[in-house]
C-alpha cells in the first residue's frame, strides 16, 4: 500500500475541490465590500478586498466571548461523553447480560428522536436543578445528543478488536478495568479520535439547546452569535461569512492534530501465541 | 416580513398541563422593589437600553433586565415561554404571532389596565394594529410599531427607458406597460419588476394580498367560513401577478426562489427597476448602493379610483398571564407607549397615530409609506391562517411553474382551504 | 484453541453500561410517550382514538412526501456511503500532506448546517449564484437556477446533502480501517492479489461493522433531516421537495396542529423502526447472538 498512485491523487484532488469550493466562496465573500457581496453576476474576485467584516466580528459582535464559551462547553461535553462511551461501549461489546439488547436498542432509538422533542422536559429539569444558563447545564444537555452515538461508535469499535489480546492480558493477571485501560485503550485510539471529533463538532454547531438554555452572553455559544448577524430584514452577509470562517478553522486545526492518532494500533505479533 | 425561522424549533406543549408550570404566588405589593425581564429584539438595540434606563430613573423601585432576542426562533421561544410559565414579563412580538399567542390563554388580558391608563387609548392607534391584538373582544397586546409596503423604483432606469421619473405607475396597466419598457434582454438582462415566488410564506402574502385586496377579492369571506380564492376578483389578481412572470416575462426567472430580501438585493444590483417593500428597505439600499436615485409611490390599483391595500406589519408588547410582576410590566409598557418614546423606539412608524408628529417621520422618502398607512388591513384572525398561506403559496408556485392555470390553481386552493375552515 | 469472542460475565457488565442507560432512558422514554399521547388525543387534550391517524391516511400530500423522502434518502445515502468510503480508503496510503487533506475534507461536515445551506442556496440562485453562472457559461437564454426547475431541485438538494455528510463517513471509515490486521494485506500480496482484490476481500469486510453502523445512522439522519431543505427551498417550489420530516415540522410548528403532527411523527418512527429491523436482520446474520 505504499505505492504512489496518480489515479488516487487525482481523485482526492477532485474531492478536495468539491469540499472546498463553497468554503472558498464564503472566504471570498467575507473579504468583499458589502455592496459587492450580492453582485449580479457573481464574481470570484472582489472588486476591492477588505478585512472590515473580520474587524466587525472581533470588535462589534459577541463572537469573541461566544468563542470562549463554545470551547469550554464543547471540550467539557466531549471529554465526559468519551468517558461514558468508553465504559458503556466496552460493556456492550464484551459482556452478555440481561436486557443488553433492549438497552442497545434504546440507545439506538434515541437517535431517531429529533432534538425538538426533548427541549421542554429538559428545560424544566435544568431549571429545577438551577443549571439554566450555566456551562455545566449545557454540557449535560449536550451529552444527551452525543452520548448515544458515542456509545454506539465505541461499541462497534471495541467489537472489531479481537478478544485474544485481552485474553492474553488476563492470563497475565490484569483485572477487567486494568485490561480496559492498559491494553484496549491504546489500540482504540482511532475509534476514540473519531468519537471525539464527532462529539466536538456536534456540540460546537448546535443551536437549539444553546438558544433555549443560555440566556446571557457569558454562556451563549457561537451558533447564536451567527444568528445575531441576521437582523429583522437584513443579514450582515460579510460578518456572517467572516464569523463562519472563523468558526470552522479551529476544528479543522483540531482534527489535524487529532488525526495523527489514526495510526494503526494493531500490528502483527500482538496476538501470537 | 422575513424574520428567519430556525430549523428545529422549540416544541409547543399545547395539551398537557403537566408541563405548564403555572406560576403560583401573589403579585408583589406595588411599592416593593421588583425586577422585570424584557425580551427586546436585538435590532432595537441600543434604543431599548436607553428607554429602560430612563424608565428606571423615573421608577426607582423597578429594575428592568433586558434580554436581547435574536430573530431566529423567536416566535417559538416566546411560545414555549408562555406555555412553561416563565421567561419574561414583557416581550416584543410581531403582529402576525399575536393571534396564536392569545389563543394559548397564557397571555394577560390588558383591558383593566387600559381602562385606568391615561396614556394608552384604543382610538389613538391605527385600527388594523389595535385589532390585531384582540381576541373575543379582549385586548391582549399593545402595538408600538406599524408599517406597510409601498412601491419603490429606480429613477435612473426610468429615464433610460423613456419614462417620467417623477410618475410611478398608478394602475395595473401602467405597471405592466412600464415594466415592459424597463425590461431588456441581452448579455446582462434587466427586468422591470421584482416579484416574490419563494421563501417563507409571509413574503408572498405581503406582496400578493395587496393585489387581491385592491381588486375587491379576499382569501376568506367576511364571516371567515368560506374560502373565496376562486372568486373572479381574486383569480383576476392572481392571474395578473403570475402573468407578469410567465407571460409578460417582466420579472426575473429566479422569482421562484426569491423572497423579500432577494427582491431588494436584485434592486440594489439594478437587475430590477421596481419592487414593493416596507421602509426598512431604505437603509440597506442606501448602504449597499448609495448612488441609486429612489422614487416612491403608492401600491398600484387595478383601475383608477380603486383604493390601494397593504397587509399589516408591525410589533406589539405582550405580558404573560403567569408573570409575577404584571403591574410593573404594565408600567414599562405604558412608559414605552408615550408618543415620544414610541416614536423613538420604532424602526418604521409608530402604531399610534398620535405619535406620528415627529421630525424623523417627515423625511420625504417616507411619504409614500406614510400615505399607505391608512390602507393597512390585517390578516383574518384564523387558527389555520398559516396553513392557509402555505396552501396558497404552493398553488401560486404551481402556476409559476406552468403546471396549472390560475383558475385551476385557485380552485384547488379553495378546496383545500375549505376543508380547514 | 477456538474460544467464543465474548465472555459471559453475569455480573459487572451492567456496571459499565448502567450510567449511560439511566441517563438516556430519562430523556428518551418520556418525550416519546408524550408524543404518543399527543397522537391519540385531540386539540383539547381529550382522548380521540384513531382520529388523527385516519386524518393523515386521507392526506394525499403525505403520500407524496413519503415518496420524496425515499428518493432523497436513497439518493443521499448511496452517494454519501460511496464517496465517503472511497475517500477513506484512498487516504489509507500515506503520502505527503495526507494529514492536511484529511483535515480539509472535514470542512463540509464542520460548517454549521444553517450557514452551509444558506451559502448553497445562494450559489444555486438564478441571479446571484456562482454555480448558475458556471453552468450557463457560454449559453445564451435563461439562466438555469437549479432550485427553480422541478426536475433539478431534488438532485441539487441531494448533492448538498452528500457534500455535507460524506466526510463523516470518511472519518468513520478511516478509524475502522486502523483495526484491520495489517498482516492480512501482506499475506494477500504474497498471494499476488492486486489492489482491487485487496479492497474487496480484506478492506471492505474488515470495516463491515463500521459500514453497517454508518449506513444505519445516515438513514436515520436522512429521515429526520430538515435543516438543508427548509433553508434552501422550504419544501418547494410547489411542494416538490417536501420530504416527510419537513411535512411533520410544518404540521406541528407552522400550522400548530400538534396532534396531527404527533400522529405523523409516529408514522415516521414506525417506518424507521421497520427499516432498522430489516437492516439488523440483513446485516447481522452470523453475528454472535446477544440474547
Amino acid at each position: 500500500m505504499k505505492k504512489y498512485r496518480p489515479g488516487v491523487m487525482i481523485f482526492l484532488f477532485l474531492v478536495c475541490v468539491f469540499c472546498l469550493f463553497p468554503f472558498a466562496w464564503m472566504i471570498i465573500s467575507s473579504i468583499k465590500e458589502s455592496g459587492d457581496i450580492m453582485s449580479v453576476p457573481p464574481t470570484l474576485v472582489p472588486r476591492k478586498a477588505t478585512l472590515s467584516h473580520y474587524g466587525d466580528v472581533f470588535t462589534k459582535s459577541n463572537i469573541p466571548r461566544y468563542f470562549v464559551n463554545s470551547t469550554v462547553i464543547a471540550a467539557g461535553s466531549t471529554l465526559i461523553a468519551l468517558a461514558f462511551a468508553l465504559l458503556g461501549g466496552y460493556g456492550f461489546a464484551r459482556y452478555r447480560f440481561k436486557g443488553k439488547s433492549f438497552l442497545q436498542n434504546a440507545v439506538l432509538s434515541s437517535q431517531m428522536l429529533p432534538t425538538a422533542a426533548i427541549i421542554v422536559p429538559l428545560f424544566i429539569i435544568l431549571r429545577s436543578m438551577g443549571l439554566l444558563n450555566t456551562y455545566l447545564g449545557l454540557i449535560l444537555a449536550y451529552l444527551i445528543i452525543t452520548l448515544p452515538l458515542s456509545v454506539w461508535m465505541m461499541t462497534g469499535y471495541f467489537r472489531s478488536i479481537p478478544a485474544d489480546i485481552e485474553e492474553a492480558a488476563a492470563i497475565d493477571g490484569c483485572g477487567r478495568l486494568g485490561i480496559l485501560v492498559r491494553v484496549v485503550l491504546p489500540i482504540s485510539i482511532p475509534g476514540i479520535v473519531a468519537t471525539a471529533i464527532y462529539c466536538f463538532v456536534v456540540t460546537w454547531n448546535e443551536f437549539l439547546f444553546a438558544l433555549s438554555f443560555a440566556t446571557d452572553k457569558n454562556v451563549m455559544t457561537l451558533p447564536i452569535g451567527l444568528a445575531e448577524f441576521t437582523r429583522e430584514f437584513t443579514i450582515d452577509w460579510g460578518a456572517l461569512m467572516a464569523a463562519s470562517v472563523l468558526m470552522t478553522l479551529p476544528i479543522v486545526l483540531l482534527f489535524f492534530t487529532l488525526q495523527k492518532g489514526f495510526i494503526s494500533g494493531l500490528t502483527a505479533g500482538a496476538t501470537k501465541g | 416580513m422575513s424574520v428567519k425561522r430556525i430549523i428545529w424549533p422549540l416544541v409547543l406543549i399545547a395539551a398537557t398541563t403537566a408541563l405548564a408550570f403555572a406560576g403560583g404566588g401573589s403579585e408583589k405589593a406595588a411599592n416593593q422593589p421588583v425586577t422585570i425581564t424584557w425580551w427586546a429584539p436585538s435590532w432595537n438595540d441600543p434604543r431599548s437600553d436607553e428607554l429602560a434606563a430612563k424608565f428606571m430613573k423615573e421608577n426607582p423601585t423597578i429594575k428592568v433586565e433586558i434580554q436581547k432576542t435574536v430573530g431566529q426562533g423567536l416566535q417559538d421561544k416566546i411560545l414555549v415561554a408562555l406555555q412553561s410559565g416563565s421567561g419574561f414579563d414583557v416581550a416584543d412580538a410581531a403582529v402576525t404571532w399575536l393571534y396564536a399567542y392569545a389563543s394559548t390563554g397564557q397571555v394577560a388580558a390588558l383591558d383593566d389596565y387600559i381602562a385606568k391608563s391615561k396614556i394608552i387609548n384604543a382610538k389613538d392607534f391605527w385600527p388594523a394594529n389595535w385589532d390585531s391584538g384582540l381576541l373575543n373582544g379582549k385586548v391582549y397586546s399593545i402595538p408600538y410599531r406599524s408599517e406597510a409596503h409601498a412601491f419603490i423604483y429606480n429613477k435612473a432606469m426610468y429615464r433610460a427607458a423613456g419614462l417620467d421619473p417623477e410618475k410611478p405607475p398608478v394602475t395595473w396597466s401602467d405597471l405592466l406597460a412600464y415594466s415592459q419598457k424597463l425590461t431588456k434582454s441581452g448579455a446582462k438582462p434587466v427586468y422591470g419588476l421584482a416579484l416574490v415566488g419563494g421563501g417563507e410564506v409571509q413574503n408572498i402574502l405581503y406582496t400578493m394580498l395587496p393585489f387581491i385586496w385592491s381588486n375587491g377579492g379576499d382569501i376568506v369571506s367576511a364571516d371567515l367560513k368560506k374560502c373565496t380564492l376562486n372568486a373572479p376578483a381574486a383569480v383576476e389578481a392572481v392571474k395578473f401577478y403570475t402573468d407578469l412572470l410567465i407571460t409578460n416575462k417582466v420579472a426575473p426567472p429566479s422569482t421562484l426562489q426569491n423572497d423579500g430580501t432577494a427582491m431588494r438585493n436584485l434592486f440594489i444590483q439594478e437587475v430590477v427597476a421596481q419592487f414593493q417593500q416596507g421602509q426598512y428597505a431604505l437603509a440597506p439600499i442606501h448602504k449597499d448602493n448609495p448612488k441609486i436615485e429612489l422614487g416612491f409611490g403608492m401600491l398600484p390599483v387595478p383601475v383608477a379610483g380603486k383604493k390601494p391595500a397593504a397587509l399589516l406589519g408591525g410589533w406589539s408588547y405582550i405580558i404573560p398571564k403567569a408573570s409575577k410582576n404584571k403591574d410593573a410590566a404594565w408600567k414599562l409598557v405604558e412608559y414605552l407607549s408615550k408618543p415620544e418614546n414610541m416614536a423613538y423606539y420604532t424602526d418604521t412608524f409608530p402604531a399610534a397615530m398620535t405619535a406620528m408628529n415627529f421630525p424623523r417621520f417627515e423625511n420625504p422618502e417616507l411619504k409614500a409609506f406614510k400615505d399607505m398607512l391608512p390602507y393597512i388591513r390585517m390578516a383574518p384572525p384564523l387558527k389555520s391562517w398559516i396553513q392557509i398561506m402555505s396552501i396558497f403559496q404552493k398553488e401560486v408556485q404551481a402556476i409559476m411553474l406552468g403546471q396549472k392555470s390560475a383558475q385551476q390553481a385557485m380552485d384547488d386552493a379553495t378546496n383545500q382551504i375549505n376543508s380547514l375552515l | 484453541m477456538v474460544r467464543s469472542k465474548r465472555r459471559s460475565y453475569k455480573r459487572g457488565g451492567g456496571i459499565f453500561t448502567l450510567p449511560v442507560a439511566l441517563f438516556l432512558l430519562t430523556f428518551i422514554v418520556y418525550p416519546f410517550l408524550f408524543n404518543v399521547r399527543l397522537a391519540f388525543t385531540d386539540g383539547g387534550g381529550d382522548f380521540a382514538g384513531l382520529v388523527n391517524f385516519t386524518k393523515i391516511a386521507a392526506d394525499k400530500s403525505l403520500g407524496n412526501s413519503f415518496g420524496l423522502t425515499v428518493y432523497y434518502v436513497v439518493g443521499s445515502v448511496f452517494f454519501q456511503m460511496l464517496l465517503g468510503t472511497a475517500v477513506g480508503i484512498a487516504l489509507e496510503s500515506p503520502f505527503k500532506g495526507r494529514g492536511i487533506v484529511r483535515s480539509l475534507i472535514l470542512i463540509p461536515w464542520v460548517l454549521p448546517g444553517a450557514v452551509a445551506a444558506t451559502t448553497w442556496a445562494w450559489m444555486y440562485h438564478g441571479d446571484f449564484g456562482i454555480i448558475t453562472r458556471f453552468l450557463s457559461f457560454g449559453l445564451s437564454g435563461e439562466r438555469y437556477g437549479l432550485l427553480t426547475r422541478p426536475w433539478t431541485v431534488m438532485p441539487a438538494l441531494i448533492a448538498v446533502n452528500v457534500w455535507k455528510m460524506f466526510p463523516f463517513v470518511a472519518v468513520m471509515v478511516t478509524a475502522g480501517l486502523q483495526s484491520i490486521d495489517k498482516t492480512l494485506y501482506e499475506a494477500a500480496r504474497v498471494d499476488g492479489a492486486g489492489r482491487m482484490a485487496e479492497i474487496r476481500y480484506i478492506t471492505l469486510p474488515g470495516i463491515r461493522h463500521v459500514l453497517f453502523s454508518v449506513l444505519l445512522l445516515l438513514t436515520i439522519w436522512g429521515f429526520n433531516s430538515i435543516t438543508l431543505i427548509f433553508i434552501m427551498t422550504q419544501g418547494g417550489p410547489a411542494d416538490v421537495s417536501l420530504i416527510l420530516p419537513l411535512h411533520v415540522y410544518r404540521m406541528g410548528f407552522m400550522f400548530f396542529n400538534f396532534n396531527t403532527a404527533a400522529a405523523e411523527s409516529i408514522f415516521l418512527f414506525a417506518i424507521l423502526a421497520v427499516l432498522i429491523a430489516v437492516y439488523l436482520r440483513v446485516f447481522t446474520q452470523g453475528e454472535g447472538g446477544d440474547e
